[in-house]
């Protein structure tokens, strides 16, 4: 189970997470919903570590995790919204990149395994392609590999089917449901509620000025 | 007059044999001092950020026949004396490197903070960071830059005639006015341009290197 315990987040004076609670269960599907400037994206960023938090603490199976601390990688995973793959990379090396210089992996192995990861999103025919060359979709999915390589233990999206053509959307929402088949924590921050709907195991509403509901979907 | 030209050859091209060491040299001393001095201009740390833009606006304030003359004849009033060429060089690699720490800075800021944010989620830390995904990234980005620079440099390279070194443009201009014959510099003309079209070419081929992506 992952938890965050009372967080706190301003900027510029602004309160925006006020004593933020929320758990997510072990393989289940927590969707964060709310109009834009609810703090949805300050709440991703605080999760994976690209800001701290003012206050609160976050949990993972009981014990306190610090999002910042990534010496073995990190254990939470992100999908950014623009995906910002390594343009100067292959797929298959913006798969492998952290797996070797993280987890210090074989090259050989890191390879197997990302090609392994290609596959299993539908990417094989990509492997050697630049991310220039790929569709958003594809991109989308690239992404997902190189953030599941690291093995997290929760995978978090922003925003993930806001850069995508509508007909994706069905797509994505199914790759999310088989991640969560294979037993993948996944947290998922968008704006669309029907997409939420269709995904979530649990629904967070982010209101404007730290007001929070929670609803079982 | 083919005559002529072949007889002149030989000092030409020991002048060319010149003018391409200092060339050659400057590059491998500057690019990488410029490389080091655009990290400290992109460090945090105020005082090193000030004395970096000091220096910058020095090399680039002053001509760089002067920071030669200095090098040579000025450094000497202070107990420091450099031979000829090593002046050359010192000179040279201090003026460029401030132009190229430029260059580096604007290309570093140029690449995109998501990529820094990407890297920095999948446990990179931040010298891997710099050198897999923001150093290759900036040099697609810087090198049209340094490209122009790396043609001045051919050409500014003459400059060091000033302390009295033997470059190309000085062979031609001795020839010339021994000969009391323009031909001489002609072939000056000719030999600098082959030059830089060797080197213009050498770059279009890096740069088409890099439009593996986007």
């Amino acid at each position: 189970m992952f938890q965050l315990e009372n967080i706190n987040q301003s900027f510029k004076g602004r309160q925006i997470l006020n004593d933020l609670n929320l758990s997510v269960e072990s393989g289940s599907i927590l969707a964060i919903v709310g109009p834009s400037g609810a703090g949805k994206s300050t709440l991703l960023r605080l999760m994976s570590g690209l800001d701290q938090p003012d206050s609160g603490r976050f949990i993972i199976d009981g014990q306190p995790y610090e999002p910042s601390n990534r010496e073995q990688g990190a254990r939470i995973g992100v999908v950014f919204q623009d995906f910002r793959l390594f343009p100067h990379l292959s797929v298959l090396e913006n798969v492998t990149l952290a797996p070797i210089m993280v987890k210090k992996q074989p090259a050989k192995k890191a390879k197997a395994d990302g090609a392994k990861l290609l596959q299993q999103l539908g990417l094989s025919a990509q492997a050697t392609a630049y991310p220039f060359q790929l569709s958003g979709g594809q991109r989308q999915r690239v992404a997902i590999a190189r953030a599941l390589a690291m093995q997290p233990e929760i995978l978090c999206y922003d925003e993930p089917t806001s850069a995508l053509d509508p007909s994706l959307v069905a797509s994505v929402a199914q790759l999310i449901l088989d991640l969560k088949q294979q037993g993948m924590t996944q947290i998922v921050v968008t704006h669309d509620i029907q997409f939420a709907n269709q995904i979530a195991d649990q629904i967070f509403e982010l209101q404007p000025n730290g007001v929070q509901q929670n609803d079982e979907a | 007059m083919i005559d002529y030209s072949l007889s002149i050859l030989p000092a030409l091209l020991s002048g060319a044999q010149m003018t391409l060491a200092v060339f050659g040299l400057t590059i491998i001393g500057a690019i990488p001092l410029g490389l080091l001095l655009s990290l400290g201009l992109l460090a945090k740390f105020k005082p090193l950020h000030y004395l970096l833009d000091l220096y910058v606006w020095l090399m680039r304030g002053t001509p760089l026949l002067l920071q030669l003359i200095f090098v040579f004849y000025g450094l000497p009033v202070v107990g420091i004396v450099f031979n000829r060429f090593d002046a050359a060089l010192i000179a040279f690699i201090l003026n460029y490197a401030a132009y190229f720490a430029e260059i580096f800075r604007g290309g570093f800021q140029a690449v995109d903070n998501g990529q820094i944010e990407a890297a920095e989620v999948l446990g990179l830390t931040y010298p891997q960071t710099i050198a897999k995904i923001i150093v290759p990234q900036t040099v697609k980005i810087v090198l049209p830059s340094v490209g122009n620079e790396v043609i001045n440099l051919i050409k500014d390279s003459s400059l060091v005639y000033v302390i009295g070194i033997g470059d190309l443009l000085r062979a031609g201009n001795v020839a010339s006015a021994r000969d009391v014959n323009l031909l001489p510099l002609l072939l000056v003309g000719i030999i600098y341009l082959l030059l830089t079209a060797i080197c213009t070419w050498a770059l279009r081929r890096l740069e088409r290197y890099y439009r593996y992506y986007r």
